[in-house]
This record gives C-alpha cells, structure tokens and sequence, in this order.
C-alpha cells in the first residue's frame, strides 16, 4: 500500500478489532460475541481481507494428531490493527468537535 | 468425514490462499459443530457453500482484473478485430455471388448486412483473441478467458435481440421491394427477437432459437481453442480467427437445419468444438488455479 494512502476500514472490520482487542478467537466465538451483527456466511471472507490488510493475524489450533477433520483457525488482531482502530476513534472524536471547541 | 466433497472440490477450484483463508476455516467449523444438531450442521454446510462460493467469486473476480488489463485487452481486441475486417473484406469479395449484388451498387444493402455478418464472426473470432490474452500464461487466466467468453456470449444475444433482428428485416424488405414486391413483409425467424421466436410453435423458429442459443455459446468454444494456441504468431491469429469463421459457416450451411432431425442439431457443432477446445487447451499453464 503506497504510504500516502490511508487504511481503511469497514464497520464490521471495526467491530471484529474490537472483539478481537480482548484476545485471540475462532470464528465462531467471534460470531457470538458481536450478537449476531457477524454473519456466518461471510465472517471468513472479511477475516480473509483483514489479514491480507495486516489487521489480523490467524493459526490453525494446536490438536491431537489423531484428531479427525480439519483444524479451526483462531484469529489475533496485530499491533498494526489496533492502531489502525485507534486512529480512527481519535479522527472521529476530532471530527465530533464543533469549529469553535477545536480552535478553543 | 463431514464435509470431505466440499473440502476435496474448494480444493480443486479455489486458489490456495483463498481456500485457506475462507474455506478452510468454515469446514472446520462444520465438523465441530456437526455433532451439535441436525439444524446447526445444516446451518453450517449452508455457511460452508456460502464461503466457497465467496472464495470462487473473489478468485474470479481478481483474475479477470489481473489478465484484462489495459494492454492485453487492446492487444486482443486489435487482433481479433483484424479478423473480423478480414472477414467483412472476404464478404464484399462474395457479395455478388453470395447476395447477388456488388458493394459499389447497393451500399445501404450491404450496411445492413454488417450487423448480422459481425454477429455471425463474433464466436470465431474469439480464438484470436483468447490466445493473444492467454500468451502470458498466469495462474487463473483461463478462467479469466472463459468468464470472459461467457459474458461475450450473452452480449451478442442481446445485441442480436436489440438490433440485428431490425437490420435483417429492413434488408429483406428492400432487397424484396426492389423485386417488385409490395405491402407489409411478415417477419421471418432470422428478423424475430429470441423471445418471440420461443412463443411459436413452428419447427423453423424452434430450430432458429436453438441455432442463436448455440451461436453465442460457441463463443466458449472457440475461446477454449484459442487458450491453446496461445504460442502462435499474430499473422496467423488472424488467418485462424477467419478459418474459423468460415469452418463454423460452412459446418453450418452444410448441417441439414430445420429439415430433418431434431431441433436442437445447432448444438452439435458448438459441443464439438467445446470438447475439442477443452481437450486441446487442456494442461496449458493458465488453467491453473495455485498462485
């Protein structure tokens, strides 16, 4: 990403930062933590995004070798995501500001 | 194991990082929740083929956006549009057997017949154009070529309904007046949109949507053909757009439409050439769906 140009950032990249501020998590859990503001169908195809973004970061869970199936995959916001999410909150609280609080 | 077909197809058709990434993690969550109840594992295979889907669409969508680029999309169109002026240029040559008039003599008669003469050449002249697109050989480019294709196919039936049927009928009716004949001309199967002709029960119009339907899809053949020939010279990629222009013509005059066997003898050639096509550009390098 050229450095002049901004990241940026959906409402629901947003609120799985959010969620995602409190630790690492499987999809599913990230699901019902947003009470169901996340959608199954495409919850995957965001943390897909956010993680070419850089904004996550994902493994697949640790198992027993003779476990059947296919891992789950846990999600962690990276340093950057979360920067990312506080700029935005301090550009929204600037913006918030009327003309006359902001020149003081 | 629940979801193995699923897991085994996403693997065959969706590119590597995007099966990871997407598909990977919603089938893994259909085997933990699998066990939890019939409605939660319906759920989830329906998440599941959501998510392939997902994936397929964005693999689809960044390889179209990395094969058409600007100058690709000049390089192709150029070539394929030098076939198509060779063909027209063939035509003026046969005017005067083919329609029995010279183009010196009756302009208006032959500018009525480019529409339906382009839209004749439209498929053949795919094949120049999708080796010229496939000559730099990326992951995912035939998909790029055939969705491509695919949208082609659609515009010309569209273009058939929307104008060409106008144009057919306005040539025969001055072709007819300067016959001698007079009063309304009722529109043959060639001047009727697609939808009209499906409302008649008459073998000639049944036969006639099936050979429009057949036209356009062959447009997916010839762009198979093409992705194999991607290592030829441009001068022969023009050559061959008009070969197969007058291959698919001749194939065409030659089949015994509309008098005897069923209605949908059309298809025959289009799904020839698509197996063909499909045999030939098979193993080309941009078949590959791995980055």
């Amino acid at each position: 990403m050229p450095e002049s140009q901004l990241p940026s950032i959906s409402q629901t990249e947003h609120l799985i930062l959010d969620l995602l501020g409190i630790g690492e998590r499987f999809g599913l859990e990230l699901i019902a933590a947003s009470g169901s503001r996340l959608k199954r169908g495409s919850i995957y195809v965001t943390l897909g995004r956010m993680e070419r973004k850089g904004f996550v970061e994902s493994w697949q869970e640790e198992r027993h070798p003779s476990a059947i199936g296919l891992p789950r995959r846990l999600y962690r916001a990276t340093p950057y995501g979360l920067k990312v999410v506080e700029a935005y909150r301090v550009l929204r609280e600037a913006l918030a500001l009327r003309p006359s609080e902001a020149t003081g | 194991v629940i979801g193995e077909r699923i897991d085994r197809l996403a693997r065959r058709f969706v590119r590597e990082d995007n099966y990871r990434m997407i598909v990977a993690p919603a089938i893994a969550d259909l085997q933990y929740e699998a066990p939890r109840g019939r409605i939660n594992r319906a759920r989830a295979y329906i998440d599941v083929w959501r998510a392939a889907g997902a994936a397929l669409l964005d693999d689809t969508v960044s390889d179209i956006t990395r094969t058409f680029t600007r100058r690709s999309a000049t390089s192709a169109a150029t070539v394929a549009g030098g076939s198509l002026i060779a063909i027209l240029a063939l035509h003026v040559l046969i005017l005067p057997w083919n329609w029995g008039f010279a183009l010196q003599d009756e302009f208006e008669l032959f500018a009525l017949l480019v529409p339906s003469l382009v839209v004749s050449a439209w498929p053949a002249v795919m094949l120049p154009g999708a080796a010229v697109i496939a000559r730099k050989h990326r992951a995912g480019t035939a998909r790029a070529v055939l969705v491509g294709a695919c949208g082609s196919g659609l515009v010309l039936i569209i273009a058939i309904d929307g104008g060409v049927t106008r144009t057919n009928q306005r040539f025969r009716e001055i072709a007819v007046a300067r016959q001698g004949h007079r009063g309304p001309l009722q529109p043959g199967p060639r001047e009727r949109t697609t939808w009209d002709l499906a409302q008649r029960d008459d073998r000639a119009s049944q036969v006639e949507v099936h050979a429009r339907l057949a036209l356009c899809a062959s447009t997916i053949g010839w762009a198979l053909v093409g992705l194999a020939l991607a290592r030829a010279s441009t001068a022969a990629l023009v050559a061959l757009g008009v070969l197969a222009y007058g291959l698919m013509a001749s194939v065409l005059s030659a089949s015994p439409l509309g008098v005897t066997g069923p209605a949908w003898i059309p298809w025959i050639p289009t799904v020839t050439l698509f197996i063909a096509g499909a045999i030939a550009s098979r193993g080309e390098p941009g078949h590959s769906t791995s980055t």
